[in-house]
């Protein structure tokens, strides 16, 4: 910035630096974030992770009983599909037909949903979160 | 449909002729060039944005003393600097005037500065009369 | 009538196309008809595309179904005031009311600063024009709102849960942000352009960085509290791309309101704003890429996008032409003074800006990270809010210090002594509300007490600048303390603009400490007769009843909520369902206390209408209406700044006045 050797340029290669250091730091202990999986490339993953397609055929089941609520989910772009068994608070604008995010374990060839991430995407229209 | 046609063709025809107004207005004229700042301009706007720098520098350093914000001492310390600043802008903005030829005169003792005058109020707009301050040392 | 409204697109698309070419060439040769043409032409483009949305906004008034966008959006039963929304609640639409806010702009833009240098006018005119003319070709060409089809007897609506006042101002309030800053953009670009070194772009644009700014903010407010009273699920903000897609631009340009102080003041940090104003822009555009392009999994999203790639393209364009001019422009942009010392104003402004780009950086990480993930491993992540919640903390906390630092802290160099002294009095109230705190419970969360206790430095040291202010002054013209209150704040509207508006900020950062790091939550299943406790209130459940509205079948609960021994009165959470639409939508209910200004937050789930239990979700969260007053004070505080001031016009007259033009703001 002009003149002598100006503190602002060390100022912002520090902050810079500085910065980059928290972030590193950050993602290395806290890990990138949970992997987004579509039905079709579950298998073999048992972390969690968050599920993303298209609720297809009947849902059945209370989200707030034991059993919870089950429905299958389906690749947006595909044929392979899921059982999800979900326990929380169901979204407003869940139905057959929309497409969802929920994280969840794969268990003995069922998605079990953690409770309360799911999440429905409402196409083609400004929506707010449920 | 056709009530449709004709509005069209009309936003078309006012968005052209619009387009086309400073050349139907002014056929042929004197000069059709853009006014660009030439070096003289360039140079006095300079100078009047750093006058106004340290214009409003003075001013801010006012009322931050009066605030209780800036020590006695510190400014003290800080003011002087800022006069100097903004005599010389102004002094820089003031037109060439050509100086009366100096009478040759002994070497006499260097005059000790004139006491620094008041500070004007923290609320004129107007620039002071440039204060009475020694020859300016070194450019900052 | 879609045919008029076609050809008004192609009007448009073709003045802002002609406004951009020859605009250029004008600047370029120095021709002064054809670059008044060229703005002539961009005032046209603003005309044709007024006509082309008249045109949509009667179709959608008239119900007429022949327009598909019409039909997509709206249906026979929909109030009027929503039909009219219907304008921005879709992808082309939305779309054609930005090109109309952004020829609105520019005609005003170019209007105004008419006598501002005809050298830097002329190249603000094709700027804008480009702009303007790339996103006429997306709703020329790309994403028309004109397209037609046979008229079904009737339209598809709007989602219920669009149906309330929000829908009317948000979107626009965010729209009129975004656009707005493409106003200093273009005329940061006409500087280095025109090869012009003073900072006279810095002076025009400044009431529209400030405009768009504020615009932004209150949209995103209004967002906020759309979230958390009708969507209800208990918060306000959730990190999601799209309201990250309005964070990320708002950060950019707070910080950019900030650096061109010292450039104003010190003739420094101009490559820095340079950046600056082009990263606000790019990202105001990359918000609206990530809203459309349907390209991040979002629940905000429009549909797959047609225009995805194009803005993509557009973006990518703009941010190396604009990276290659500043690099091309660079030795003009040396500055005149230095930094002297890291300890003054101006470093604080410094080390806020660095703050604030890093929380904006960390932010558009958190947002594009599962774009690149998918890009290079095929894999896609999701970045949740604990990535965001901590980078918040790190980059937010020290902000929150810095605006109480900054006004205490001398121009130029601040003497330590001096510094210590200034912060004695807000640090001491500051310790001694911390221990109070501590001693009240508040100790349960670290982040959330070092809020508390940051501002309340802050709040202190705005507090002794307002107070200091006005006893200066009186003791320089006299009059009681209201009168000296009253003139202190209009000779000096900007720092003190300013001080509100750091209030509000830190009002905002009290309600949103206690309303989340303090905050209850219990879930309990209750059936008739049955009640719950949480943090002091007990809820007892009465029963259900159901209602009939013109659209929708209402299920409400009925609760009874009270204190230990004080009634406060009973609270209806439901349901309601649109057979319509076949979709339900979350009724919350919320009973705030002015007095403590908590709320309680219940939902309620799962209704068994006959009698049975019902799944009550309540949050209790603190403090939370301070953010929503935080809001008004905001405003407020913008105004002032806003708010013209006829001894500076004359100053920047006489500056002006040495160039031989004179400056209209």
């Amino acid at each position: 910035m002009g003149g002598k050797r100006s503190p602002v340029r060390l100022v912002v290669a520090l902050s810079v630096a500085g910065v980059l250091a928290i972030f590193l730091v950050y993602t290395a202990l806290a890990g990138g974030g949970t992997p987004s999986l579509r039905p079709s490339q579950l298998a073999g993953h048992t972390e969690r992770v968050s599920l993303v397609g298209k609720v297809v055929g009947p849902v059945v089941g209370q989200s707030h009983s034991t059993a919870g609520m089950r429905f299958r989910v389906r690749d947006v772009n595909g044929t392979a599909s899921t059982r999800v068994v979900y326990h929380g608070s169901k979204p407003d604008l869940f139905r057959t037909g929309r497409d969802i995010v929920v994280d969840g374990h794969l268990r003995n060839g069922r998605f079990v949903a953690v409770p309360g991430t799911l999440v429905t995407k409402c196409p083609s229209k400004y929506t707010a979160k449920s | 449909m056709t009530a449709a046609l004709v509005i069209a063709a009309l936003v078309a025809v006012a968005a052209v002729l619009l387009a086309a107004l400073p050349f139907l207005r002014d056929p042929s004229p004197a000069a059709d060039r853009l006014e660009r700042q030439d070096e003289l301009e360039r140079r006095t706007l300079e100078l009047a944005e750093e006058r106004d720098r340290a214009l409003a520098a003075l001013k801010e350093l006012e009322f931050d003393h009066r605030t209780g914000k800036v020590s006695d001492e510190d400014y003290r310390r800080l003011v002087g600097p800022l006069r100097i600043r903004a005599a010389q802008t102004l002094r820089a903005l003031e037109p060439e005037v050509p100086e009366p030829p100096e009478p040759p005169q002994p070497a006499r003792e260097p005059t000790p500065p004139e006491p620094v005058p008041e500070p004007y109020p923290p609320d004129e707009i107007t620039p002071p009369a440039p204060p009475l301050v020694p020859e300016p040392g070194p450019r900052n | 009538m879609a045919p008029l409204g076609r050809a008004a697109l192609l009007v448009a698309f073709g003045c802002l196309a002609y406004a951009a070419l020859a605009g250029g060439y004008a600047a370029l040769r120095r021709r002064k008809r054809l670059a008044l043409s060229a703005r002539n032409a961009l005032l046209a483009g603003f005309g044709a595309t007024a006509i082309a949305t008249a045109v949509l906004v009667a179709a959608l008034l008239r119900h007429d179904f022949t327009f598909t966008y019409v039909a997509e959006h709206t249906s026979v039963g929909l109030p009027a005031r929503y039909r009219l929304s219907a304008l921005w609640g879709g992808q082309e639409g939305s779309l054609l009311f930005w090109l109309l806010v952004l020829t609105g702009y520019s005609s005003i833009a170019v209007l105004a600063a008419r006598r501002a240098g005809q050298d830097l006018l002329a190249w603000v005119v094709p700027i804008l024009g480009t702009i303007g003319a790339f996103f006429a070709f997306l709703v020329v060409a790309i994403a028309s709102p004109f397209h037609t089809q046979m008229a079904p007897p009737d339209g598809l609506g709007l989602t219920p849960s669009l149906q309330n006042p929000y829908m009317l101002i948000h979107p626009p309030m965010l729209y009129l942000g975004y656009v707005g800053l493409s106003v200093p953009f273009a005329f940061a670009m006409a500087t280095l352009l025109a090869r012009r070194g003073d900072e006279m772009w810095i002076v025009v644009t400044r009431r529209w960085t400030l405009l768009a700014w504020a615009f932004l903010g209150v949209g995103q407010l209004l967002g906020a509290h759309w979230a958390y009273v009708e969507v209800g699920w208990g918060g306000y903000y959730a990190w999601d791309p799209v309201e990250n897609a309005a964070l990320m631009p708002w950060l950019a340009a707070t910080a950019f309101l900030h650096s061109v102080m010292i450039q104003e003041k010190r003739g420094m940090l101009k490559v820095w704003n340079m950046l600056l104003v082009v990263l606000a822009f790019c990202l105001a555009i990359f918000g609206d890429f990530l809203t459309r392009s349907g390209v991040i999994n979002s629940i905000h999203s429009f549909a797959q996008g047609k225009v995805g790639p194009w803005l993509l393209g557009f973006i990518c364009a703009v941010t190396a032409g604009s990276l290659a001019l500043v690099f091309a422009r660079l030795p003009m942009l040396r500055a005149r003074t230095r930094l002297e010392s890291l300890v003054s104003r101006e470093a604080t402004f410094l080390y806020n800006n660095l703050l604030l780009v890093a929380l904006c950086l960390t932010i558009l990480w958190g947002v594009a990270f599962p774009l690149l993930s998918e890009a290079v491993r095929g894999q896609t992540v999701t970045i949740a809010r604990p990535y965001y919640d901590f980078f918040l903390r790190v980059f937010g906390l020290p902000l929150l210090l810095l605006m109480g630092i900054g006004p205490l802290v001398a121009w130029r160099r601040a003497s330590l002594r001096a510094l210590g002294n200034a912060f004695l009095g807000p640090a001491l109230l500051a310790v001694a509300t911390g221990i109070a705190l501590i001693a009240l419970g508040a100790g349960s969360s670290r982040p959330g007490l070092i809020a508390y206790t940051f501002s309340v430095f802050v709040l202190a040291s705005i507090a002794l600048e307002f107070v200091r202010g006005t006893r200066a002054r009186r003791s320089l013209a006299g009059g009681s303390w209201p009168t000296a209150f009253g003139s202190l704040v209009a000779r000096n509207r900007r720092r003190y603009g300013g001080y509100v508006v750091h209030a509000a900020v830190v009002l905002l950062a009290i309600g949103v400490a206690g309303s989340s790091a303090y905050q209850t939550v219990r879930e309990q299943r209750l059936r008739p007769g049955q009640s719950m406790e949480v943090a002091g209130y007990t809820i007892a459940f009465q029963g259900t009843t159901e209602g009939q509205s013109s659209n929708a079948r209402e299920l409400r609960t009925h609760l009874l909520l009270s204190r230990g021994d004080r009634s406060l009165g009973t609270i209806a959470p439901g349901k309601n369902y649109y057979p319509a639409e076949r979709s339900s939508s979350n009724e919350v209910a919320i009973r705030h206390s002015y007095l403590t200004l908590e709320d309680v937050y219940v939902i309620a789930d799962q209704i068994d209408a006959k009698g049975g239990g019902v799944y009550f979700k309540v949050l209790v969260k603190p403090l939370v209406n301070l953010i929503w007053l935080a809001g008004g004070v905001f405003v407020l505080g913008s105004l002032i700044t806003l708010w013209p001031d006829a001894r500076e016009e004359r100053r920047l007259a006489a500056r002006y006045r040495a160039e031989g033009a004179l400056v209209r703001v």
